[in-house]
C-alpha cells in the first residue's frame, strides 16, 4: 500500500514521466510491430513467389509437354511406313527380293539388342519447394536428429 | 529492504512471461492443427481437381509408334467480353478460316446463347496448326492498338488436350483398336489393356490462390505398351492380304505371321481395315456384326488345314506310324454316312504320306477310327480347341468342338472333324494348335505384348509353354512328312526356293441352313519354316474366293509371297548357307 501511494505521489510531482512512459510504450509496441510485420511480410511475399514460380512451371510443363506430344506425332508421321516407302521410292529403291542377297559370315558380330524404351536412370529431382515452407518444427526437429 | 523499483522488473518479466507462453501456445496450435479437406473447399481457398494422366503410347517391337497422343484444343468465349466487344462474327470468321468450321453453325451458336450465359463452348479437337494461326492473329492484332473492337478476338479461349493419334493410319488397326474422345479403348490392345495405357488419375485439393506455395503432384502418364508387331512385316502382309482380295475376288481375308519359339505375333490382319484416325467409320466398315479382327474373333470350319492336328494324334498314340498304308476306295462309312474324298475319287493304296499330300478325307476319316474317338477329342481338347487361346487382344471367340455326349455330337462328326469340317476353330487357335508340332511337341501361348514401360522402367513379359499335346519325335515326324508334302507337285505354288518349309492347305465347304454352300470354299493354309529351325509361322484364310475355290490356287501362292517377304524382313539365310554359317 505504501508502494502504491509512493506511486501516485510520484507521478502526481512530475506528469512529464507518465507522458514520457506512455510515448516510450508505444514506440516499443511499434517497432515490435514494424519488425514482425516486416517478417510477416517478406515471408509472405516470398510464399508468393513461389506459388506464382510454381504456377508459371506448371503451365511450361504442361506446354511442353502437349509440345512433346505433337512433335513425337508430327516425327511418327514423317517415319510412317507409307511415308518412308514414297520417300524410298522417289529416291530410286525398290523392294529386294531373296535372291537379291548376300549373306556373308561376321566373327564376332552380335545382333542388336532387344528394344528399350526405358529411360535411363536418373536422380530424383530436387524439390521444387524447400523443405522449409512445408515441414513442421517436429519435422524439422527430426530430421536434424537424424545421422 | 525492498528495492522501490522491483514492481518495475516485476511487470516486464510479466509481459514477456505473457508474450512467451502466446509464443508457445501459438506454435502448439501451428503444429497440431489440422485443417479438413472439406473446409478448405467451403472457405472457397482450394478446389478438388482429377488430373488425368495422358494416355501410354504403344510400340511395334522396334520402337516404331504406333499410337501416340497428339494436342488439340478446345475452344471456349466469355460471353461478357464478347457482348462488350460484339465480335462474334470475326471469331467465328476466325474458326472458319483456320480451323474449318462452319460459319453460320459457329454464328447460331453464339445467337442461342441464353442472356444470363457466361460461358460458350464453340468446338473442340481443333488442330495445334488451326490454334497457332489464330494465336498469330490475337498477338498481331495486340501489336495494332487502332483496330475497331470488332475485329478482334477478344474473349476467346484455347484449352489444350489431348487426343489419341495413329500415325500409320489403318496399319495394324485390326490389332490396335482405337480410342474415341471418351477416352476408352475399343477393340484389340487398346481395349485389353485400358487400365493399364490409361493411367491412374490422381484427384487432390489444390489453392486456387495461386499466390500460395503449394507442390501440384506431377501426374504420371498410362503405361506405354511395346508389342511383338513388326511394322514391315505387318505393312507387307497388309498388302500382299489386300492385293490377294483384289485378285481373288475373296469376300475378306486373314493372315496371321506368328514366331513358334515363342508365341510372339509378328504380324496380324484381317478385312476390312480401319482408318483409326477416322474411327467414326467403324459403323460403316463393320456392318452386320462383321468382327475388328476376324484372325481372333471369327470361328469357321477349316478343312483340311485341321488335319495335321488329326495325323499327329494318330502318330503320338500309335494309331499309325508314316508307313501305315490305307486303300482308299474313295468313301467310307462312319456313324452310318458316307464320306467322300474332295474329288469323289478313289486313290489306292497310300501311305500317310500320300494321304496328306492329296489331302483325302477318307484316309483321315479312317485314321480317326483308328484314334478312337475318346483319344481323338482329348487330343483336340490337348491342342487348345474349343477354348480361347487367352491371347492378349479384345474379343477373342472360342469356336466350337463338339463332344461326345453333346446333344448334336453324332458318330459321323468323329470323321468329319478329322479332315476339318464339323467343328469351327479360329485362325488363332489352329496357329497356337499347330505350333506344338512345329516347336518340338511345345505348344506356345500367342501374344501381342512383348513389355510395359511404366515409372520409367521396362518390364519385359514372359510365357510360359502352354501344353505340350504331342512328343518331340511326334513332332520331328509331323516335320518330316509336311515338309515332304509341301515339297510335292500339289503344293507347287506355295514352294520358296531355297528354303525347307512345312505346310498344308486346306478348302472347306461353308454351312449353310441345311447343308453345305455349292458354290463357295474357305481357302486357308498353314505352314512355317525353315523346319529344322522354325522363325515363322504363317496362317492364311481366304474367304469365298471367286477366282478359285481351292486353297492350293488362291492360298498357296500367298504363302509363298508372304514367306519370300519374311525371309527377306527377318534375315533368314536359303537353308544351305544357313547351315555352313552355323558350321563356322
Amino acid at each position: 500500500m505504501k508502494t502504491l501511494n509512493q506511486l501516485f505521489q510520484t507521478y502526481k510531482q512530475a506528469s512529464w514521466r507518465t507522458q514520457l512512459q506512455w510515448i516510450g510504450l508505444f514506440l516499443i509496441g511499434l517497432a515490435s510491430f514494424g519488425i514482425v510485420s516486416a517478417f510477416y511480410v517478406n515471408v509472405t511475399a516470398q510464399t508468393a513467389l513461389a506459388g506464382r514460380e510454381i504456377a508459371a512451371s506448371k503451365e511450361n510443363i504442361l506446354t511442353m509437354q502437349h509440345n512433346i506430344s505433337e512433335m513425337e506425332s508430327k516425327l511418327a508421321t514423317e517415319a510412317s511406313t507409307q511415308i518412308m516407302q514414297e520417300r524410298a521410292k522417289a529416291l530410286g529403291f525398290i523392294p529386294a527380293n531373296p535372291e537379291e542377297f548376300l549373306f556373308i559370315f561376321v566373327p564376332g558380330y552380335t545382333p542388336k539388342p532387344a528394344f528399350n524404351l526405358a529411360p535411363k536412370a536418373v536422380p530424383n529431382p530436387a524439390p521444387i519447394i524447400l523443405p522449409e515452407y512445408t515441414e513442421s518444427l517436429f519435422d524439422w526437429f527430426t530430421s536434424r536428429g537424424q545421422p | 529492504m525492498i528495492d522501490p523499483k522491483r514492481w518495475r522488473y516485476q511487470f516486464i518479466q510479466f509481459i514477456l512471461g505473457i508474450i512467451g507462453v502466446l509464443i508457445i501456445v501459438r506454435i502448439y496450435s501451428y503444429q497440431t492443427s489440422e485443417i479438413l479437406p472439406q473446409s478448405w473447399g467451403d472457405e472457397g481457398e482450394y478446389s478438388y481437381v482429377t488430373l488425368s494422366p495422358a494416355r501410354g503410347d504403344i510400340y511395334d517391337r522396334n520402337g516404331n509408334l504406333l499410337a501416340g497422343n497428339k494436342t488439340v484444343y478446345e475452344v471456349v468465349v466469355d460471353l461478357d467480353t464478347v457482348r462488350k466487344y460484339e465480335n462474334a462474327e470475326a471469331i467465328s470468321l476466325a474458326l472458319s478460316v483456320n480451323a474449318g468450321l462452319n460459319y453460320r453453325d459457329l454464328l447460331n451458336k453464339f445467337s442461342n446463347a441464353l442472356t444470363d450465359q457466361k460461358y460458350l463452348f464453340l468446338a473442340d479437337n481443333i488442330s495445334t496448326d488451326a490454334f497457332k494461326k489464330i494465336d498469330a492473329y490475337i498477338v498481331e492484332l495486340a501489336d495494332k492498338p487502332g483496330t475497331p473492337r470488332v475485329n478482334t478476338l477478344a474473349g476467346i479461349h484455347f484449352k489444350p488436350h489431348y487426343q489419341r493419334f495413329y500415325p500409320e493410319n489403318s496399319l495394324a488397326s485390326n490389332i490396335l483398336g482405337f480410342v474415341p474422345l471418351n477416352n476408352i479403348g475399343y477393340f484389340g490392345v487398346e481395349q485389353k489393356f485400358n487400365n493399364l495405357l490409361f493411367g491412374i488419375p490422381i484427384s487432390e485439393w489444390v489453392p486456387i490462390d495461386p499466390n500460395r506455395a503449394e507442390e501440384i503432384p506431377q501426374v504420371e502418364p498410362g503405361a506405354s505398351l511395346i508389342l511383338t508387331i513388326d511394322r514391315e512385316i505387318q505393312s507387307s502382309i497388309e498388302t500382299i492380304l489386300d492385293n490377294t482380295l483384289a485378285e481373288s475376288g475373296s469376300e475378306s481375308g486373314t493372315i496371321i505371321v506368328m514366331d513358334p519359339r515363342n508365341g510372339e505375333i509378328l504380324a496380324m490382319t484381317s478385312t476390312p481395315h480401319l482408318d483409326l484416325n477416322d474411327y467414326e467409320n467403324y459403323e460403316i466398315n463393320f456392318q452386320n456384326g462383321t468382327p475388328f479382327n476376324r484372325a481372333i474373333s471369327q470361328a469357321y470350319e477349316p478343312g483340311s488345314v485341321l488335319k495335321i492336328l488329326t495325323l499327329a494324334a494318330a502318330l503320338d498314340t500309335g494309331a499309325v506310324t508314316p508307313e501305315t498304308t490305307f486303300f482308299d476306295t474313295g468313301s467310307i462309312v462312319v456313324g452310318g454316312v458316307a464320306l467322300n474324298n474332295w474329288d469323289g475319287g478313289a486313290w489306292g493304296s497310300q501311305d500317310m504320306l500320300g494321304c496328306t499330300q492329296h489331302s483325302l478325307n477318307v484316309c483321315y476319316a479312317w485314321i480317326a477310327t483308328q484314334i478312337g474317338t475318346e483319344n481323338f477329342y482329348a487330343y483336340m481338347k490337348k491342342f487348345g480347341l474349343g477354348h480361347i487361346t487367352g491371347i492378349d487382344l479384345a474379343g477373342e471367340a472360342e469356336g466350337r468342338l463338339k463332344l461326345p455326349g453333346d446333344s448334336d455330337w453324332y458318330m459321323v462328326d468323329l470323321g468329319t472333324n478329322a479332315f476339318g469340317q464339323g467343328l469351327s476353330v479360329t485362325p488363332i487357335q489352329m496357329v497356337m494348335a499347330a505350333s506344338a508340332i512345329a516347336n518340338n511337341g511345345k505348344m506356345v501361348q500367342p501374344h501381342i505384348l512383348y513389355a510395359k514401360v511404366e515409372n520409367g522402367a521396362q518390364q519385359n513379359i514372359h510365357y510360359d509353354i502352354v501344353g505340350n499335346p504331342i512328343s518331340p519325335e511326334t513332332a520331328q515326324t509331323m516335320n518330316e512328312i509336311l515338309a515332304a508334302s509341301l515339297s510335292s507337285e500339289s503344293y507347287e505354288a506355295a514352294v520358296v526356293d531355297g528354303y525347307q518349309l512345312a505346310g498344308k492347305t486346306g478348302t472347306a465347304s461353308i454351312p449353310v441352313f441345311g447343308g453345305y454352300d455349292p458354290s463357295f470354299t474357305n481357302a486357308s493354309f498353314i505352314g512355317w519354316g525353315p523346319v529344322d529351325d522354325p522363325r515363322f509361322m504363317v496362317y492364311i484364310w481366304l474367304e469365298k474366293p471367286k477366282s478359285s475355290t481351292w486353297s492350293s490356287e488362291v492360298a498357296s501362292p500367298v504363302f509363298k509371297e508372304v514367306v519370300e517377304k519374311l525371309v527377306v524382313l527377318m534375315g533368314i539365310p536359303p537353308d544351305q548357307i544357313r547351315l555352313q554359317m552355323a558350321g563356322q
